[in-house]
């Protein structure tokens, strides 16, 4: 495997294959900083240049945009607090008070790094125990999924701010909103007031935007002329220090652990892997009360575990030929665009492409440091733009990069209408991180739930007797315990 | 005190949105298919009956601290207040956006909107203003219509 490879990295050190990840990791950076356009969208915006290009050299400009992509999200969510993609829907928790603080630049380093350690952690695992982790991922089934899910509800606890009731209030009203649409067992209609546009749901690009980033701006708005505006300190440095990354190595590390387990498994995908390592390095912290208030750990948290799930997202892929989620779909048809059928046989017949992509994953973290660290110098001047020129230009943005999710006038409505319950839910102190983790949650949780009521004719003992399934249960209990006890002493 | 009563008027909207979520829309809007907890209906009746359970104990919860602090118990009503209104400005502008684009394109429509709107949000230097508006709109809509191949006309 070592010698494998090296041979890969001999393949992959060429001027062409290296400059197809540059294009690939610049485009994706800038589409991921742009609300509304997602990785997804530069990958399938990508593919059609790589048709003349060799396999390697397609599939490394497509890994590169999306790693581009994936990290891009961050940048607004720290300056404007509106994640560019769903993968950064974590990351403005604590990155933009920080930004509020003026350590923008400190943020957006943070992020970087956490990005790159997590990718290279996630290509590791890709890399040696790819094998491993699929056959774990094979014994997931729908009460496995249900009480993953049971047990990411627990971070409903981490992100309510300092009432849980509200936090809870919210998770519910964002499972009310993710049921509108099909029903996903019988397939009828549910919620749609006979609006055709509504047969799909809510798109969770959409909702998103509204509820943060269309919030934020008409919080500003109510706060004209009362001296009350949010201040945009224009960021200083824009790198970390030496004692900011040894003191969150630790959660760096443990974000990436989550990134890789939950990104192996199908369906789940980068936002509930970056809310998890955010609740687990907040109940685990010292001092659980600084985040949401500027602590960089936060940001490492969340940015460590969805860059790692980019590269844990190909174990499924490459050795089932299961892509994990969207992205990984549009991955899948890049890859047989080249003539590789993803599977066991893809390492037999194609092994040396295979090691020349894993080698282009490492080379791809490296060029992800290059052009993130003049991204971050950019990007810092966005804090020096005065805040009336900023703000309409963002909701132009948002409303652009909505109206470019399906090209729909409907969906730039439904965006002003959740902006206005985010801006709503705000001003009356209610938490919308809880509301946002419940509508990506729902489907999955929702499906697998039924399928298992379903399998086991209504006996709630299968949760128990299913080993993987008691696991997660066990950590949910316990995670609710811990979190009650912070609660406890918070208001002690 | 004003926290309280915010509170207590947000889980009494929410009391009546649960009640008519779970006794109106579910009844006409979610087609049932058996008895059984398998049913279309389950997840939405459930999740409203949480809705309306907790803001209960939150409308409970604020009456309890309002009755520690205060012997008199004065209703304030708190809902929107002047703030609000410069609010539905900005949405405004949004749909008219959203209108303007659908008639005559997005150019049009991204100038019309973001010239108002910098002026309201404070900048008072018109040339600046038009500048801006004119620049950005130009270059999002080359920037969309060529690079990534979403039509905007």
């Amino acid at each position: 495997m070592l010698i494998d490879l090296v041979h890969g990295f001999g393949a992959i050190m060429t001027f062409q294959n290296i400059a197809a990840i540059f294009v690939g990791v610049i485009f994706g950076t800038g589409l991921g900083a742009l609300p509304g356009l997602t990785a997804t969208m530069g990958i399938a915006l990508v593919i059609p240049l790589t048709y003349t290009l060799s396999p390697i050299t397609a599939f490394s400009m497509l890994l590169g945009a999306y790693k581009g992509g994936t990290y891009g999200g961050s940048i607004p969510a720290i300056l404007i607090n509106t994640p560019g993609t769903p993968a950064a829907a974590a990351t403005f928790l604590d990155g933009f008070p920080m930004a509020q603080k003026g350590e923008a630049g400190r943020a957006m380093a943070m992020a970087l790094w956490a990005s790159i350690i997590g990718d290279i952690f996630g290509t590791l695992a890709l890399i040696f125990c790819s094998v491993w982790i699929s056959q774990f991922a094979l014994k997931f089934g729908p009460t496995e999924y249900a009480s993953l899910i049971i047990f990411s509800l627990t971070i409903v606890a981490s992100v309510s701010g300092e009432s849980l009731l509200k936090g809870i209030i919210m998770a519910a009203v964002g499972f009310l909103i993710a049921m509108v649409g099909l029903d996903p067992m019988m397939g009828t209609l549910r919620l749609t007031f006979n609006s055709i546009y509504l047969t799909n749901g809510f798109n969770l690009i959409v909702v998103m935007i509204g509820m943060f980033a269309v919030s934020e701006i008409l919080m500003q708005a109510s706060n004209i002329g009362s001296g009350e505006n949010i201040s945009y300190i224009p960021s200083a440095k824009a790198r970390i220090s030496w004692t900011d990354l040894k003191e969150s190595f630790g959660t760096i590390i443990r974000g990436s652990i989550i990134g890789v387990i939950i990104g192996a498994i199908p369906g789940l995908g980068a936002t509930p892997a970056a809310y998890m390592s955010y609740a687990e390095a907040k109940r685990t912290s010292k001092h659980p009360e600084t985040f949401g208030k500027g602590e960089i750990k936060g940001v490492a948290a969340t940015e460590s575990a969805n860059n790692a799930t980019c590269s844990a997202t190909m174990i499924p892929l490459l050795t089932l030929g299961v892509p994990g989620n969207v992205t990984a779909a549009v991955l899948l048809g890049g890859l047989m665009i080249h003539g590789l059928i993803p599977g066991p046989a893809l390492f037999r017949e194609h092994a040396d492409v295979i090691y020349a992509i894993f080698a282009g994953l490492f080379v791809s973290g490296v060029v992800l440091f290059i052009v993130g660290t003049q991204a971050i110098k950019v990007f810092s001047l966005m804090t020096k733009i005065p805040q009336p020129i900023l703000f309409p230009i963002t909701l132009i943005l948002c409303c652009v990069g909505t109206y470019g999710v399906n090209s729909s006038f409907f969906d730039v409505g439904v965006m002003g209408v959740f902006g206005l319950l985010g801006y709503f839910l705000r001003r009356h102190n209610f938490p919308l991180p809880p509301l946002l983790i419940a509508f990506i949650l729902e489907p999955i949780g929702e499906r697998a739930i039924r399928q298992t009521l379903s399998l086991s004719d209504g006996n709630l003992s299968i949760f128990f007797t299913r080993p993987i399934s008691l696991f997660f249960l066990i950590l949910a209990v316990i995670g609710i315990l811990i979190t009650k006890k912070y609660h406890v002493i918070d208001e002690e | 005190m004003k926290e309280e009563w915010n509170n207590i008027t947000v889980g009494i909207l929410l009391l009546l949105l649960a009640v008519v979520v779970y006794f109106l829309v579910i009844p006409s809007q979610v087609y049932q298919m058996g008895e059984s907890g398998l049913s279309p209906r389950f997840f939405p009746q459930a999740t409203t009956i949480a809705i309306g359970v907790c803001s209960f104990f939150l409308i409970m919860s604020n009456f309890k601290k309002l009755k520690k602090n205060n012997k008199e118990l004065k209703f304030h009503f708190s809902l929107v207040d002047r703030r609000d209104l410069k609010v539905l400005v900005a949405v405004g502008a949004l749909f008219m956006f959203v209108f303007i684009f659908e008639k005559l394109g997005f150019l049009v429509a991204s100038i019309a909107t973001l010239i108002p709107l910098i002026r309201f949000f404070g900048e008072k230097r018109y040339l600046l203003n038009i500048s801006i508006s004119v620049g950005v709109s130009a270059f999002v809509f080359y920037f969309f219509e060529h690079a990534l191949k979403i039509v905007l006309h």
